[in-house]
């Protein structure tokens, strides 16, 4: 596993202690709301928090008030993501009285939208619509965040297409899961830890789901294994994967070759 | 002229035109397709837009904004039909011809949005009309990054307007103003944007941004502020101030 050294001083916010939710107000404008723990920090009483939320076209800055007493000084409204939900917060606190020096800081953390707490756990791959000219679908890797794909908002079936339409799972699923097993293993040389870091967690959920899937082995911490081994390991997860899924079979029936 | 956008078929025949130039076509304007029904719709029938040669992308932003204030159009920075019709009304400006006639129009995202985030700022209209709404209050504090001419957009805009972290950042493009704009010549100053190897200059600059972004919450300090934390090596910019 790769380590990452600090040399700033700079403490980091454990995401345990950020629980962020999403509304929509009745303009159906996105809204959110943020319970901050910091009790187990140290920081000054007086020291300043303030919330950034961004995507990649926008960035919003919201003051939320001092460590003692962390609450929104204003509107919450999230204006400037219309149209998006694929965005992210940033929890920075600052100290005030000394050039603006950063006491701790948490960032690309997801939120749970309040149409989403029924969901059980949390999904190993975040679907979201956003224009994306004549290209159908992309695939994203968010900094320490599950990977993210984006299909056009032209299609109005949307995230629904992920989620229940079987043709579209059949075709697109095994080109994905091929892209974020070589994005973690090979693009990123992860190798799964034993206590892994907060920001790989979402590596150690796409190894233990590949691993598990029927007929599959577990990496394990430790294995040393050669680089043409993870690539056959990557092409065994495709495989068990489409096994599972029955996509071919899936395939013949939307083309009406079998009933 | 009224203000317009291309509908789908005005896009890809503005995409085709692109193409031609490239291909050595010489175009005149005012390009036919702007006022051509097959091409456009109207975004409001009664607000007119002049067809005028701009010198700097800050009085093109200028105008084209003090326009598109009036047009209440939603969400106005994502609409694609609007900033291509745009571009090709304005072609002379961002796209002008030299003394034979031949423009070269470059990379399509600079005249007709693209999806992509790295290309938000890369749209020769669409990217100093968004830097000049981020800084509407006090926009000579952006000069550095809105004194250049609308075709030629350059490294300073390439360097600070392509991370939304930098651009939405007002002291940070204060302070690039304050070390690297001279405003006797309206440029930037000589030399400020060399390669990076250069002591202070604009690469470095930015590249220092990154390690003091681990340290400091750079938005909530001041130009000044940022300014006095930078190293030794920016003096030969900070006594130009």
């Amino acid at each position: 596993m790769r380590r990452r050294f600090n040399y700033t001083g700079r403490k980091k916010i454990n995401q345990k202690d950020i629980a962020i939710s999403i509304t929509r107000n009745e303009n159906d404008l996105h809204k959110f709301n943020i319970d901050l723990d910091f009790k187990e920090y140290k920081f000054p009483d007086n020291a300043k928090v303030w919330v950034e939320v961004y995507d990649r076209n926008a960035i919003m800055r919201f003051p939320y008030g001092i460590v003692a007493s962390p609450k929104a000084e204003s509107s919450t409204t999230l204006d400037a993501f219309i149209g998006s939900d694929s965005y992210y917060f940033r929890v920075k606190v600052v100290d005030s009285e000394r050039n603006a020096k950063l006491f701790a800081s948490a960032d690309a953390i997801s939120p749970v939208r309040q149409d989403e707490l029924d969901d059980s756990g949390k999904s190993l791959l975040r679907v979201t619509t956003r224009a994306l000219g004549p290209v159908p679908w992309t695939l994203e890797f968010p900094n320490s965040d599950y990977p993210l794909l984006v299909i056009n908002n032209e299609i109005e079936a949307g995230k629904s297409l992920a989620r229940s339409n079987s043709f579209f799972q059949a075709l697109i699923f095994p080109s994905l899961i091929k892209q974020i097993l070589t994005k973690i293993l090979i693009e990123d040389e992860y190798k799964p830890g034993s206590e892994p870091d907060p920001d790989d967690m979402w590596k150690e959920g796409w190894l233990e789901f590949s691993g598990s899937l029927p007929g599959n082995t577990r990496l394990k911490p430790g294995d040393d294994i050669s680089e043409e081994q993870v690539e056959k390991w990557i092409d065994d997860s495709v495989e068990v994967f489409c096994k599972k899924l029955n996509a071919v079979r899936k395939i013949k029936i939307e083309l009406k070759e079998i009933e | 002229m009224l203000l317009s956008r291309f509908n789908s078929t005005g896009i890809i025949a503005f995409q085709n035109l692109l193409q031609n130039i490239r291909d050595g076509m010489i175009v005149r304007s005012p390009l036919e397709i702007i006022d051509d029904s097959t091409f456009i719709e109207r975004v409001n029938n009664n607000l007119e837009i002049t067809i005028q040669l701009f010198q700097t992308r800050h009085d093109m932003a200028s105008y084209i904004n003090s326009v598109l204030v009036k047009s209440l159009i939603k969400d106005d920075l994502m609409d694609v039909g609007l900033w291509s019709w745009l571009s090709a009304v304005y072609i002379d400006s961002v796209c002008p011809p030299d003394d034979v006639g031949q423009r070269n129009p470059e990379k399509d995202y600079r005249h007709i949005p693209s999806n992509d985030w790295r290309n938000f700022y890369r749209h020769l209209i669409r990217g100093p009309v968004r830097i000049l709404r981020l800084f509407i209050e006090n926009p000579e504090t952006a000069a550095i990054v809105l004194c250049q001419h609308p075709a030629s957009p350059g490294d300073f805009v390439e360097q600070l307007a392509a991370r939304q972290e930098r651009i939405t950042n007002t002291s940070i493009i204060a302070a690039a103003n304050k070390l690297y704009y001279d405003k006797k010549s309206k440029k930037p100053k000589k030399g400020a944007s060399a390669n990076w190897h250069k002591p202070g200059t604009l690469r470095r600059f930015t590249s220092l941004l990154d390690q003091l972004d681990l340290t400091y919450d750079l938005y909530s300090m001041t130009e000044d502020e940022l300014i006095n934390i930078l190293p030794n090596e920016f003096r030969l910019f900070i006594e130009q101030v």
